[in-house]
């Protein structure tokens, strides 16, 4: 176990590090040069230089790497073009935001897919499943935005039952839960499909091993079988999968934030993407990598406590 | 046979099984009859889809989804019907008056929970009532009893591991004493050693002896291995294509086997004797489970078949001192000497 930690901790910190340098030369990457975009055609050449200097690009390639990466260690993410206020503190006041809205809607397509698949399972080919079935695809099908937009439409424009704009008062703790509610549901409806089916197939497929025809022979009840002996088997891929479905979550979570005007990573990035505040993208898209690096961290080491037979031992898939 | 019956454990009367493939059903037992009495092993023995292992999971109907029960009764303890049983009457009888122990003891663990949690949940599975916090204890001392008593001195490391933590003998024996559990008065063992190498074979047959000799259990024991049986069995029925072809006490089929399939098995085992020589095969293949055969089943593929053979099905008679066996040619005609008929490779 211990070993496996070590090993895991080293794959992602170089992952962490792949990530770093790639941001660092993204700025290059991209066709045109960044300064004469942001400071327009006609800019001075003493001005030109001054950003040069500001932004790190009068170092050769190599260099801006390493001080880059060397810098990001220290939680320096560089400067705010427009507000010159340090990219680090813009990032933590909007990353709890996200965090929390991108969880909820973990939570929520966990606390339906998920009894969802089972109740499907019970009885494969039921009226139950097939309306499960069709409901689940629908869902799947929905991108976050599209159920977003309608979310506002019936239940903020028509029903005017839950406020669509914002996070909330601070310090108000029902208001902020009130402000979470859609663009959380939002996030979590094509989740919950998916949960919905992967769990379901994934019963169904544990259902005919051995081991449960085992508990069978033996009598066990058929509720026990199902929900003690079979859901603990199924779940083990599910939260595998809720590993990569965080990061796709944090994807959702940008275009929701834009829709529900909620402050967080999502926005913030949206907003220097489109003012090319390039400092601001670099450090969002590196905190979210962490995050996904993160998320896949914790996935691995949960589904190898459920199923002991994925040893700890053995390197696991990259992150 | 309905004499006989009463005081039989296990007692399967013109059994037919059925499976259904993609629209096509399959009738892979076509009545089959088989009689287990108290403290008797009986070896049911056949190469691979001879229908063996169906049968045996047909005695406590849990044949997989496609399969089903279309003919026949089985009886355990004279009197219970399993296929008459409802659902809950049905669960109460798995475990308890039949113990069923599997060929793959590391597909039959659940991977994920530990080996005594298992133990104990089956114990607690008829209790009755929900069993609570003392009652579960008990469960697991008694886990750790039978775990000692099946050759797993270190019964507390066995009852905190996951399966795959154990070796193959060790969850074989795991899967023993969860059988035992429940004092069930027939084991079934449905090739139980055929996962295991010869040395854990031959201690799980002792141990099964030695269970035997204790519990006065019987045993259904399904394999394909006659050197097994003959270690262990009282008695063997031998299947071919989903019939029992031949059936006896296991010291007098195996000295005189009368039906020409029981022959060519007994042949076709490896042996010091026959070092150096090259080991007879059975030609040909076993007919497709289920599809219709008029005549023998064994007809194609048997050295002295003839046109009788081929066009009505042999009824099971004594022969000899085998109790049943289904072949036209036998008794032999008294001209004929057995000599002549077994042919030279």
């Amino acid at each position: 176990m211990t070993r496996y930690l070590v090993r895991r901790t080293i794959t992602a910190a170089l992952v962490v590090l792949i990530v770093m340098t790639f941001l660092a030369l993204v700025v290059h990457v991209i066709p045109g040069n960044i300064v004469t975009t942001l400071l327009g055609a006609h800019a001075s050449p003493a001005l030109i230089r001054q950003a040069n200097a500001q932004m790190g690009l009068d170092h050769s390639i190599p260099m801006q790497v390493v001080l880059f990466i060397g810098h990001a260690f220290e939680g320096n993410l560089g400067t705010d073009w427009v507000t010159h206020r340090p990219v680090t503190s813009l990032i933590f006041t909007a990353l709890p935001e996200t965090v929390v809205l991108a969880f909820s809607g973990m939570f929520l397509a966990v606390l339906i897919g998920l009894p969802l698949g089972v109740i499907a399972a019970v009885r494969p080919g039921g009226l139950l499943d097939k309306t499960i079935g069709v409901v689940s695809v629908s869902l799947i099908t929905m991108p976050s935005y599209v159920s977003g937009l309608l979310l506002i439409l019936i239940f903020g424009v028509k029903l005017r039952l839950l406020p669509v704009i914002g996070s909330g008062t601070p310090g108000n703790p029902i208001d902020d839960l009130a402000h979470l509610v859609l663009p959380a549901v939002a996030l979590a409806i094509a989740w919950i499909g998916y949960l919905a089916r992967l769990t379901r197939s994934n019963m169904l497929e544990v259902l005919t091993a051995n081991y449960v025809r085992t508990v069978r022979a033996f009598g066990v009840r058929k509720g026990k079988i199902f929900y003690k002996y079979a859901l603990r088997n199924a779940a083990a891929p599910v939260v595998a999968v809720l590993g990569v479905g965080l990061g796709n979550l944090l994807g959702g979570a940008i275009f929701i934030e834009v829709i529900f005007s909620r402050p967080g990573l999502g926005t913030l990035l949206y907003s220097s993407i489109e003012t090319r505040n390039y400092p601001v993208v670099q450090g969002c898209v590196l905190v979210i990598a962490l995050m996904l690096i993160c998320a896949n961290f914790l996935a691995d080491i949960s589904y190898r406590l459920i199923d002991r037979r994925i040893q700890f031992g053995r390197t696991a898939a990259a992150t | 046979m309905s004499a006989r019956a009463d005081e039989a454990v296990l007692s399967v009367e013109g059994l037919e099984v059925e499976y259904r493939t993609s629209g096509a059903t399959h009738r892979v037992l076509p009545g089959v009859d088989l009689t287990l009495e108290k403290a008797e092993v009986l070896g049911l023995v056949g190469e691979s889809g001879s229908g063996k292992s169906t049968l045996a999971a047909a005695i406590l109907r849990l044949l997989p989804p496609n399969g089903a029960i279309v003919g026949g009764r089985v009886v355990l303890a004279g009197d219970i019907e399993v296929s008459r049983l409802g659902t809950e009457a049905l669960r109460q009888v798995r475990g308890t008056e039949v113990g069923m122990i599997f060929q793959d003891p590391l597909t039959c663990l659940n991977p994920t929970f530990r080996v005594g949690s298992q133990m104990v949940d089956v114990q607690a599975a008829h209790a009755g009532r929900r069993p609570g916090r003392n009652e579960r204890r008990l469960y697991r001392r008694r886990a750790l009893d039978l775990l000692a008593q099946v050759g797993l001195p270190d019964a507390s490391h066995v009852a905190a591991a996951y399966p795959h933590q154990l070796s193959g003998g060790m969850r074989q024996r795991v899967m023993i004493a969860m059988a035992l559990s429940l004092d069930p008065k027939l084991l079934i063992a449905d090739e139980p050693t055929s996962a295991l190498d010869v040395t854990l074979e031959a201690q799980i047959i002792e141990l099964l002896a030695q269970l035997r000799e204790s519990r006065h259990m019987s045993i259904l024991f399904v394999t394909h291995d006659l050197g097994v049986v003959s270690q262990i069995c009282d008695r063997v029925a031998v299947m071919y294509a989903g019939q029992i072809v031949e059936e006896g006490r296991v010291g007098d089929v195996f000295a005189e086997p009368q039906h020409p399939y029981t022959e060519a098995l007994l042949e076709a085992v490896p042996s010091r004797a026959l070092r150096g020589r090259r080991l007879a095969v059975i030609p040909g293949q076993v007919v497709a489970a289920g599809s219709m055969v008029t005549g023998c089943r064994f007809a194609n593929r048997c050295r002295e078949a003839q046109e009788i053979c081929r066009s009505s099905e042999p009824p099971p008679v004594r022969v000899g001192k085998s109790e049943s066996v289904r072949c036209h040619l036998r008794p032999r005609s008294p001209g004929a000497r057995a000599d002549d008929e077994v042919a030279v490779h």
